[in-house]
């Protein structure tokens, strides 16, 4: 699978749960160079570890970086409404962007309001939660490590519904 | 003047922040300013990465930088107890701006962005000519704030919830005071240092509350241009500020048996301002403005070292936590937990890392995810 991490937390929370290395190895891994600048540390067992994630995994090829064109952030941009264009952050523009360019990237990510834009850009088919994710890799958590709620299908469907709602909604306001 | 590309609205972004060329290179991790004078001529692409620092640095968001303001706002007006001078006022106005757009931002999302309360009595220059008119303005917005008995305890969180002030806390250092502003669509705000002390702010906010309230009564253009009106206004802000934390009737009460004795040992004088959330030499005007003592004493004692000493003692452990506005960290909390807004954006606007996120929110008691709803039976 040619995956794609589209936001610096679904990074961190998988180095924090140790699958990020396990899943280098069974997929393609790509991010955006935002992501990768945002990424600095994770904590694990109630400890604070720095991760140089450019040295780490970009430089050895485990994880590949993409950029987007300031045009391709601009028309990301001019498909979302005013609100929604400031509720995201720009690294997760940046990374929506490439995701609307390149068709043969399935993505992951758990965040609610990111979710909730992808039925703007007709991309919510490619979309994967992480507990999916995790259980078509045939990686189960290690002891100790509880799912948390948001890496769910449940939680991740929950959130595309509202997507859909709110694009319905959108549609006669523009 | 209106700008058509991404060059000419960085440039103009930079210098609406106040930001010499050096300077915003600088911030932006530029080896040499040349790097971002060819970005402002057009002649080096900025690269998506860089955008998001971009707009960090100019205090401005990512859809006005690659877009243009398509429905600019009004200007906003700050009214400085003392102004920033120079470039650096329009630095630190710029950012006031951006936290005040934030905190509107998320009114607007939670659909809470009706009009302001703040504003909820009409002042003409005659009602607070006399100082006994502007204590009794004081007694009557206490009274209908419910504030009780000892104000300083929940002043900031009436001001912020109920009269909906965007408190805006901001690291101001020496470059300048309190401010405050009333926006026509940002409804109303008051600038605090955040490295006051507690006792401190509390002034702050009651003097700032007074300028909310007289917005219209006395223009803020007017009051930057004649030095003696400003003075004269601020004189009044302070007696307001110092009649609604310090109730005649409750501070009476409280010295009256030290008042029967005639004494008033210098550590009590602490305690009493200790116990109504103020500073000692604000104790100490009051208890003139109420003739308790002399103003020559009130003055003696506010530079005695004694009582400075004491104070410190008997405070030192009061001014720990940098403040916080409350509701600013709940609405945010608020627009995360409903998916309104992204965690990189909740971690954007409260200064935090990524990966502090669920610590942070853990920490001030707050979740990520809306629970179990209660059924509200209609009476």
């Amino acid at each position: 699978m040619r995956l794609w991490l589209l936001d610096a937390d679904v990074v961190i929370k998988f180095l924090e749960i140790d699958v990020l290395d396990k899943l280098a190895g069974l997929h393609e891994l790509h991010a955006s160079s935002s992501v990768i600048v945002e990424v600095k540390y994770y904590h694990r067992d109630g400890k604070k570890i720095p991760v140089n994630f450019r040295k780490q995994y970009i430089d050895t090829g485990l994880v590949i970086e993409s950029t987007a064109s300031i045009d391709e952030i601009r028309d990301i941009l001019k498909l979302l409404p005013s609100l929604k264009r400031e509720a995201i952050h720009a690294g997760e523009i940046e990374s929506l962007a490439i995701l609307v360019r390149e068709k043969t990237l399935t993505f992951c990510t758990f965040d609610a309001a990111a979710i909730r834009t992808l039925p703007f850009l007709s991309v919510t088919d490619r979309a994967i939660s992480a507990e999916r994710l995790l259980n078509v890799s045939g990686l189960t958590l290690s002891s100790g490590n509880k799912l948390d709620i948001r890496l769910s299908e449940a939680y991740f469907r929950s959130n595309v519904d509202e997507g859909k709602k709110d694009f319905i909604y959108s549609v006669g306001k523009k | 003047m209106p700008t058509n590309n991404l060059a000419d609205r960085l440039k103009k972004a930079r210098e609406s922040a106040g930001l010499t060329i050096g300077d915003a290179a600088s911030r932006l991790g530029f080896a040499n300013y040349q790097t971002l004078s060819n970005i402002e001529k057009g002649e080096r692409e900025v690269k998506a990465s860089e955008l998001a620092l971009f707009a960090k640095t100019y205090f401005c968001n990512l859809s006005t930088l690659l877009m243009g303001d398509d429905q600019p706002l009004a200007a906003m007006n700050l009214l400085w107890r003392k102004a920033p001078s120079g470039e650096r006022r329009k630095e630190i106005e710029a950012y006031i701006k951006n936290r005040f757009e934030q905190y509107y931002f998320l009114e607007r999302l939670l659909e809470i962005d009706k009009e302001s309360n703040a504003r909820l009595i009409t002042v003409t220059p005659a009602d607070i000519r006399t100082n006994n008119q502007i204590d009794g303005l004081a007694s009557k917005i206490g009274y209908m704030l419910n504030l009780g008995s000892r104000p300083a305890l929940s002043l900031q969180k009436v001001m912020e919830q109920i009269l909906q002030i965007k408190i805006l806390f901001i690291e101001l250092s020496d470059f300048g005071s309190a401010a405050a502003t009333v926006h026509p669509e940002l409804g109303a705000a008051i600038v605090v240092n955040n490295e006051e002390a507690p006792w401190r702010i509390n002034f702050t906010l009651a003097h700032e509350l007074f300028h909310v309230i007289t917005w219209d009564t006395f223009s803020p253009a007017e009051m930057e241009a004649d030095e003696q009106l400003f003075t004269d206004i601020e004189k009044k802000a302070d007696r307001f500020a110092s009649a609604l934390l310090l109730p005649e009737a409750e501070v009476r009460q409280e010295l009256t048996k030290k008042i029967m004795e005639q004494k008033l040992p210098l550590s009590d004088i602490v305690d009493v301002a200790r116990e109504f959330g103020v500073s000692t030499s604000a104790i100490l005007y009051r208890m003139a403005n109420l003739r308790l003592i002399p103003w020559d004493k009130a003055n003696e004692l506010s530079k005695n070292d004694e009582l400075t000493m004491i104070d410190r003692r008997i405070r030192k452990d009061s001014a720990i936590d940098v403040p916080v506005s409350e509701r600013f960290i709940s609405l945010s909390a608020k627009c995360l937990r409903k998916g309104l807004i992204s965690r990189g954006k909740f971690a954007e606007i409260l200064s935090i890392d990524r990966a502090d996120i669920d610590e942070f929110l853990e920490y001030r008691g707050l979740a990520e995810k809306e629970d179990v709803s209660v059924e509200i039976v209609a009476a």
